[in-house]
């Protein structure tokens, strides 16, 4: 009897070590995948930018500050994009969060602005961007939620101590101030609402 | 009012907008409600009695049969079945939709045959989805969609479903709304997938199911791709079309209406086909009408929620 249960017992340990480890690996992997869907959306703004300032600076045919901080903080972004830490690249986004909310506040006030077709079409994919990037957060950060509550947990917690398991970051960027663009550039700056604000 | 609309599994079919129907109270009505229950376990206990007692029998056949024509013609005998298709035909006149009518025997086994995965019973899920009435109509956004719906009677035990709405005197009694809505993309997906709750025996070994980037939207649907003759397709088929389709503000989007709705989507090619169900705990006829009136506003409303995400 004793010797069944010393056979089960050490038959048992490596198992479960082995269990937990996969679970492990198998949630790094999914923060990563999420970071990678974030990744995604945020290039995909900074797509979106430059096609943004050119419709803008030939609707007004003339240059503005606003313009070059906004390309600023798009440049910044692509380069940190390659090679930054999470928090650099946090950073960043929200620098050119800023400044496309000066943008936007800008373009509230300018109607050759707002009057333009093509200026419309590119903000409407830029506020999707916002939602997407919004999304993409709240998944990613799911992802490190549930990852960082099993490397606290038994037996999670024995295999990531010796396994070189660390906690990952949540994604920080205000989710509000996605928000705000997107609020911004769907009702008040393209009159798409039919509203006032 | 007559108009031409669309229509999932016809094309196009013309409709009408139904008059408001009168819903009538039996005196006997909260009796046979009340009784419902009881009634199903005289009927499973007769049962049982009769295949394990050989000298009970006789009794146990008996019992079985009361409980079995009691439950079956109750809500038929009070008039509660016509007051249920009264109170869809007048959520779709409120709302000025078309059709509020039973559906065709034809139609329901074509739906069937397209959205088995809809309406089949799976192992530790909610019940499955029994359409009855359909109802043809535009969201606030314009959007043309069919919505097929049944009412059934239900008792909450233990306090009820979480996505409960309750009105009026409290009471476990009331009334589940099961809905599909059906509607157009303004593109071809070129995919057939599946997107069910989560169930128990799809866990464990046996979750073999294609996974997203997040963990939250996988242990909460499960999703299957299937090829046009409704084969299972392997994981890596068709990944790149599907992932297009369920960008992460789709999944947000189905994450929270799977709270409210126990939400499951078939996209089929360039439609898409989503359930789910509503709750309403109240026995109240004012109330049942006035939220089975809001439920088919909204339900359309967060079928068609995810669209541009899709698209």
């Amino acid at each position: 009897m004793l010797t069944t249960l010393i056979i089960l017992v050490i038959i048992a340990i490596p198992v479960t070590w082995a269990v937990s480890q996969n679970a492990l690996v198998a949630g790094r992997e999914r923060v990563n995948e999420g970071w990678s869907g974030i990744t995604i959306q945020l290039k995909r703004r900074h797509a979106l930018v430059p096609n943004l300032v050119q419709a803008a600076q030939t609707a007004m045919s003339h240059e503005n500050a606003i313009f070059d901080k906004l390309l600023g903080a798009r440049e910044e972004a692509v380069r940190l994009m390659s090679g930054g830490t999470p928090e650099d690249i946090t950073r960043a986004e929200a620098q050119l969060t800023s400044a496309l909310n000066d943008f936007v506040s800008y373009a509230e006030d300018t109607p050759e602005i707002t009057a333009n077709e093509n200026i419309r079409l590119l903000q409407s994919q830029l506020e999707e961007t916002e939602d997407q990037i919004a999304a993409a957060r709240r998944l990613y950060n799911g992802n490190v939620t549930s990852y960082n509550m099993k490397l606290e947990q038994v037996p999670y917690s024995f295999v990531a101590g010796r396994g070189g398991f660390e906690r990952a970051s949540l994604y920080d960027v205000d989710a509000a101030e996605f928000k705000r663009i997107s609020a911004d550039l769907s009702v008040a700056a393209l009159g798409l609402g039919g509203g006032s604000t | 009012m007559t108009a031409t609309t669309w229509d999932p599994i016809d094309g196009e079919v013309v409709a009408t907008r139904p008059d408001e129907a009168a819903v009538t109270a039996h005196p006997l009505a909260g009796l046979v409600r009340n009784l419902t229950g009881p009634m199903l376990l005289v009927c499973l206990a007769g049962f049982a009695v009769a295949v394990f007692s050989d000298a009970w029998q006789f009794h146990g056949i008996a019992a079985a049969t009361v409980g079995f024509l009691f439950v079956l013609f109750g809500s038929e005998l009070t008039g509660e079945n016509r007051n249920r298709r009264a109170r869809i035909a007048n959520a779709a006149h409120a709302a000025g939709h078309l059709g509020g009518t039973k559906l065709p025997e034809g139609k329901i086994a074509r739906l069937a045959g397209r959205i088995k995965s809809l309406l089949v019973l799976r192992v530790g899920a909610s019940i499955p989805i029994v359409l009855e009435h359909e109802i043809w109509g535009k969201t606030r956004a314009n959007i043309p969609f069919w919505m097929g719906l049944s009412l059934i009677q239900s008792q909450a035990l233990f306090g009820g479903p979480k996505n409960a709405v309750r009105a009026g005197p409290k009471t476990t009694h009331g009334e589940t709304a099961m809905f599909v809505v059906a509607y157009r993309l303004d593109r071809d997906t070129r995919i057939h997938a599946e997107i069910m709750p989560e169930f128990a025996t799809a866990k464990g070994p046996f979750d073999q199911d294609v996974k997203t980037e997040s963990t939250e939207f996988n242990e909460t649907f499960n999703i299957r791709l299937r090829s046009e003759e409704g084969e299972a397709v392997a994981k890596g088929v068709s990944s790149a079309a599907l992932l297009q389709v369920l960008t992460p503000a789709t999944q947000a989007t189905l994450i929270d209406l799977s709270q409210s709705y126990a939400a499951r989507v078939i996209i089929d090619r360039d439609t898409v086909f989503f359930g789910g169900y509503r709750n309403f705990q109240t026995t109240d006829a004012s109330a049942l009408q006035r939220l089975l009136t809001e439920a088919v506003e909204d339900f359309a409303e967060a079928a068609t929620a995810f669209k541009r995400y899709v698209e």
